[in-house]
């Protein structure tokens, strides 16, 4: 009876130990997203670099934040609008995204290679909350993980209205491009 | 009439046209030292962000970590009493030009820059050296 309380013990140790071994968790805090509107007369680029992103690869969960504010524009007044016009990021300072690689089992970022991974989640910002589903191309060279996303969202569906007035200048779908060096977590 | 029209039109034009401003030249809304807006933050996130969001904020405190990107732009990172994080102050390549070379970690420092909120870390942008003491 002892020895098996000892051996259920040690395989309970084992086990926890191995998970712990598994259980590998990637980061960044200075990810890149890019924002780009393609409208007819007015072509506009803004871009932050402070993403923070942690990627749990036993359960494949993966969280992102980003501040709105710190999106950067080529031109002062564009910024000013994006942040008091459109996103009101006084009110709204931070875009989430909480979600799960579907295909986690087929993703091996301890491998090199380049891999596509199944992301499904939940995106939150200008107090709207959507289910988004975007492929990512993820690259593994050297130990090194790189995490690109390519997605659009209409700005109608996070309640973010654009007067008749600037149709011309702003898009009603923006495309999001997401950039991520991610590295090992050190507990 | 014409001539008013066209001036006024063309000074919108050229408004429009401006890039954000050099921080150097904005006056200070907040003096603040790194520990306290750190905690302030940790504290009590929503009442940190009617304080410091989008104000353009004077920090001051030690350089735990200096990150120069190859585009030439620069993270320095000032210390906090916090295990998480500490403040992130954001460079461009031509704003941290001039002290590139003698940045370095352990020095103090004030640094000036416009706050976008807080993640892990209190993020400034745009920043800007006011002072360096080794």
């Amino acid at each position: 009876m002892k020895m098996m309380i000892r051996k259920t013990l040690l395989l309970g140790i084992l086990f926890l130990i191995s998970g712990q071994l598994i259980s590998q968790k990637y980061y960044t805090r200075d990810g890149k997203v890019v924002f780009e509107s393609d409208a007819p007369i007015e072509h506009i680029v803004a871009e932050n670099n402070k993403a923070i992103c942690v990627w749990d690869t036993e359960s494949g969960a993966i969280e992102m934040a980003i501040l709105i504010k710190s999106f950067k524009f080529e031109k002062a007044l564009m910024e000013e609008h994006f942040n008091e016009n459109y996103m009101e990021s006084e009110e709204f300072p931070k875009a989430k995204f909480k979600g799960l690689i579907r295909n986690m089992s087929s993703v091996h970022l301890g491998d090199d290679g380049a891999y596509t991974a199944e992301v499904e989640g939940e995106l939150s910002m200008h107090g709207v909350t959507r289910t988004v589903v975007v492929d990512a191309n993820i690259s593994v060279e050297n130990g090194k993980v790189q995490c690109i996303a390519i997605f659009e969202i209409a700005v109608d569906d996070y309640d973010i209205k654009i007067p008749s007035i600037v149709r011309d200048k702003i898009a009603e779908t923006v495309k999001i491009t997401v950039d991520l060096d991610l590295n090992i977590l050190n507990k | 009439m014409v001539v008013v029209s066209v001036v006024s039109l063309a000074t919108g034009y050229y408004l429009y046209q401006m890039p954000p401003k050099n921080l150097s030249r904005v006056k200070t809304e907040v003096t603040v030292s790194a520990d306290e807006l750190m905690s302030s933050f940790e504290d009590n996130e929503d009442a940190a962000n009617k304080v410091y969001l989008g104000k353009v904020v004077e920090v001051t405190g030690k350089i735990t970590d200096v990150e120069i990107k190859d585009d030439g732009s620069a993270q320095l990172i000032l210390a906090s009493q916090s295990m998480m994080g500490g403040i992130s102050c954001n460079f461009s390549a031509e704003d941290i030009s001039e002290f590139a070379g003698v940045v370095r970690k352990g020095q103090n420092a004030t640094i000036k820059g416009k706050c976008s909120g807080y993640l892990m870390d209190v993020i400034l942008e745009r920043c800007v050296v006011i002072k360096l003491i080794e």
